[in-house]
């Protein structure tokens, strides 16, 4: 089958980071680290194994970060991949085989796929985690029947869902109820981990809080928080500011665009907080919002995160970025809680605890969500270059959501 | 009166960096920002109103705080954002105890002669300013109103221009700053209040369940204060305290800690591994982390290195409490969403719910326990100096390895002594 894939391979690694400052183009070329190639078809782990057609599956952040190589050499995630691995890890499609002890599922049932490896499709019994459904803090990513990886799309054994086929533990599908279409349901990924870092620290009534950055996950969190929290006031951060009418419509009542000094400068005013101005270095608000929801996680967004919050204030850290330094005094001084969150498992929602794609389909099924607008670009699997140069340079493109049609 | 003065003077500060490049004491050079001055004596402040409420002391004991160290070695950032809450030039020292010479007419709680230890914190109240949010509820360290009149910023005395420090013959307290040593506590017991105050604030905000393993990461005052804190008044918690340096086990040990480990880095975390039976994650050139973990860190230091390693120790869903004041720098801190660590900051103390004693300023609940024998710190002042001494006193808090030291103070009582002996 036809499949693309991430080499960590030395030649291909110095062409990218090499012709790379050429053109980005140079890590989608089919040189770099990932290539469009024929590989073998999926073999099932167990019988409790179901094959799986992808019909869509999204472009996450970290799939771009991961292509143009824009990791720390001392991120300690790197034992927790193996490699070369088929990308992918947001993916919906058809069952097309199931194993002879899959009991929930038959063939051409439609499925949204939860990506993580953790105890229970490595055959493991569960570790603490696992049992209380924290799957990714399970214990066992390194362990177990096949290669190393935390989910799908970074592991060599179980591909991803940029492929033609997959082979997945039962467990990690979702039935899509009936009503709700493929295009809905792929975003069940993003929208899991937006559920995930809000239910970290869910806003209090009345509330103020700022989801910073405007890409699927800040729009799904502005939304979800609209939509599950209503009452809370929602400030959203983003550069873009072609985004603003999408945010408003999708529950946000402003949309700061500048940064920096700037920035602070807004925002104390709209929270009428009164401003600090030191002699070097960023102003800060003495009071401010009660909540953010950091879905870049970047130095940048911290530094000015922590000068905007009021004291005691809690900043749920969902984005990954590279580390690199920030002044984080406030954090000390205004004693912020930084909380950091980590994908989704079993989620407690109102009265109802089930897994947080099955919140989310519950969600679409019930017609309470709408996601229109989101999903900006498609893409057959041998134009991966267009696909991740679109989310690469989202300025110029205009992207949000970019998908593979497998 | 006598105090040593910091100046925020551009000349003086790139003399002292020159001076302070080829050691430790240039810092201190006369021409630098740090220098005993011959000063007038304050007078208490505010309108006619509330002077009445302010107290003229004689420090006796003043402690030497981590946070003046690096003030006076220059050890902070330009766009360190706390500047915008501070005045110039100031008197330094926040953690004193004191004599009491006299007081205004309207002060109730304390009398001439009283000892009291000495709360430095400058917020509503002490400002006759009416009460923000905060200083309502007690939280006098995140009062909205440091740059507030009548006189000019600041956040504690030590920082402000109009309220001298403790590293001087006399202060001026506002009557709630002040707080009665009980008899049988000792001055030097007393200048502790504020460091183990910031201690046990900490450990409040994340408190240690019965049957936890907890790490104290740094053993300087602020480390080994609270390692005395959990190890007295949480006594079913395993304490753990790490250091880079072995002259401070016998510290750790004295205070109460049940281990302690010397090391950093990935050294560090296998040998908290094998003491909390853990699997050691290792990983090609990056720092390893720990499978399972403590529960809690409280971070002494706070600096790049320790936040680092703290976020591997601690098992997934723990608390890193971030007490320790260190100047900020990149480190790597996948795991704090990767692991979905909470890093709680926590900043000085205030008034309190305490688990004995109930609600009371953390001052009032130290100094009670001490009266009780339930605690004394004492053992970690290892060097004490009278104010003249203040360039030895500062260089042995710097280069605590190569003097030894521990806690550093200035004891005025010996300088008076001396001064009225034979």
């Amino acid at each position: 089958m036809k499949a693309l894939t991430f080499r960590i391979e030395l030649p291909r690694l110095v062409f990218s980071k090499i012709a790379g400052i050429l053109s980005p183009r140079a890590y989608v070329s089919g040189f770099g680290a990932v290539s469009y190639e024929s590989v073998e078809e999926p073999k099932p782990h167990g019988k409790d194994w179901v094959m799986v057609k992808p019909t869509l599956a999204g472009v996450c952040g970290s799939d771009v970060m991961q292509v143009f190589l824009e990791a720390a050499a001392d991120n300690p995630l790197s034992a927790v991949v193996s490699a070369p691995h088929v990308m992918g890890h947001e993916v919906v499609g058809t069952v097309v085989d199931v194993g002879a002890e899959v009991k929930r599922f038959r063939k051409d049932d439609r499925v949204a796929v939860s990506p993580w490896l953790s105890c229970s499709v490595r055959g493991l019994a569960p570790c603490a985690s696992c049992e209380r459904g924290d799957y990714p803090l399970c214990e066992h990513f390194f362990d177990g029947t096949f290669e190393r990886g935390m989910h799908l799309g970074n592991c060599r054994d179980v591909g991803g869902g940029f492929a033609e086929t997959m082979c997945l533990h039962e467990s990690m599908l979702f039935p899509i109820p009936e009503g709700v279409s493929f295009d809905d349901a792929v975003l069940a990924d993003p929208f899991a981990v937006a559920l995930h870092a809000v239910l970290r620290a869910p806003p209090e009534k009345g509330e103020t809080v700022i989801v910073w950055g405007c890409g699927s996950l800040g729009l799904m969190t502005i939304h979800l928080l609209s939509v599950l929290f209503p009452g809370t006031t929602i400030l959203a951060v983003d550069h873009k500011r072609r985004m603003q009418p999408l945010v408003e419509r999708l529950g946000a009542t402003k949309l700061f665009t500048s940064r920096g000094k700037e920035l602070v400068a807004e925002i104390g005013e709209h929270v009428k907080a009164p401003m600090r101005k030191p002699f070097f270095g960023l102003p800060w608000l003495q009071t401010g919002v009660d909540k953010i929801y950091d879905t870049v996680g970047a130095p940048s967004t911290l530094e000015i995160g922590v000068r905007v919050v009021r004291p005691r204030a809690t900043i749920v850290m969902v984005g990954v970025a590279q580390p690199r330094r920030f002044e984080w005094t406030p954090l000390y001084f205004k004693e912020i809680s930084l909380l950091g969150s980590n994908a989704y498992g079993m989620e407690t929602l109102g009265e109802k605890r089930a897994h947080a794609m099955e919140h989310y389909l519950d969600l679409l099924a019930d017609k309470k969500l709408d996601w229109s607008d989101v999903v900006t670009h498609r893409y057959p699997l041998e134009k991966f270059g267009d696909a991740f140069m679109a989310v690469y340079d989202k300025r110029r493109s205009g992207a949000i959501k970019v998908l593979f049609q497998p | 009166m006598r105090g040593v003065v910091f100046e925020m003077s551009f000349p003086r500060l790139a003399a002292a960096r020159v001076a302070g490049f080829f050691s430790t004491s240039g810092f201190l050079a006369p021409f630098g920002p740090v220098r005993l001055r011959e000063l007038p004596d304050p007078t208490p402040h505010g309108d006619a109103k509330n002077r009445g409420e302010w107290v003229v002391v004689e420090p006796t004991v003043t402690g030497v705080c981590g946070s003046d160290v690096k003030e006076i070695f220059l050890d902070a950032d330009l766009d360190n954002p706390l500047r915008a809450l501070i005045s110039f030039p100031h008197v330094l020292g926040h953690e004193v105890a004191a004599r009491v010479k006299e007081v205004g007419p309207a002060v109730r709680r304390v009398r001439p002669g009283d000892r009291v230890a000495v709360s430095p914190w400058l917020p509503c109240e002490v400002r006759g300013h009416p009460k923000c949010g905060y200083c309502e509820s007690g939280d006098l360290s995140l009062c909205d109103n440091f740059t507030a009149g009548p006189f000019a910023d600041g956040i504690h005395a030590g920082n402000c221009r109009d309220v001298p420090g403790g590293y001087s013959d006399r202060m001026i307290a506002h009557e709630s700053m002040c707080f009665p040593i009980p008899e049988g506590v000792t001055d030097e017991q007393a200048a502790l209040s504020d460091p183990f105050s910031v201690a046990m604030h900490a450990i409040r905000k994340a408190p240690p369940k019965p049957g936890e393993t907890v790490l104290v990461y740094g053993c300087g005052p602020l480390g080994l204060l609270t390692i005395h804190a959990l190890a007295r008044l949480f006594p079913d918690v395993r304490v753990v305290a790490i250091d880079l340096h072995p002259y401070l086990e016998k510290f750790a040990k004295d205070m109460g800690a049940h281990e302690y480990v010397c090391g950093s880095g990935a050294e560090l975390v296998e040998k908290i591994a094998e003491l909390t039976s853990a699997r050691v994650r290792r990983i090609a050139y990056a720092l390893p982390w720990v499978i399972g973990g403590v529960d809690r860190v409280y971070d002494t230091v706070g600096i790049a290195e320790t936040l680092e390693t703290a976020v591997r120790l601690v098992k997934p869903l723990g608390t890193v409490l971030l007490v320790g004041v260190g100047t900020p720098r990149r480190y790597e801190w996948t795991p704090i969403f990767f692991r979905e660590v909470t890093v709680i900051g926590s900043n000085a103390y205030g008034i309190e719910d305490f688990a004995e004693g109930g609600r009371m300023h953390g001052f009032e609940h130290y100094l009670s326990l001490c009266a009780a024998g339930r605690l004394d710190p004492t053992r970690m002042i290892t060097h004490r100096y009278p104010l003249d001494g203040y360039r030895e006193a500062f260089v042995a808090a710097r280069d605590k390895r190569r003097h030894g030291a521990v806690k550093v103070v200035f004891d005025f009582d010996a300088e008076r002594r001396k001064n009225s002996g034979p």
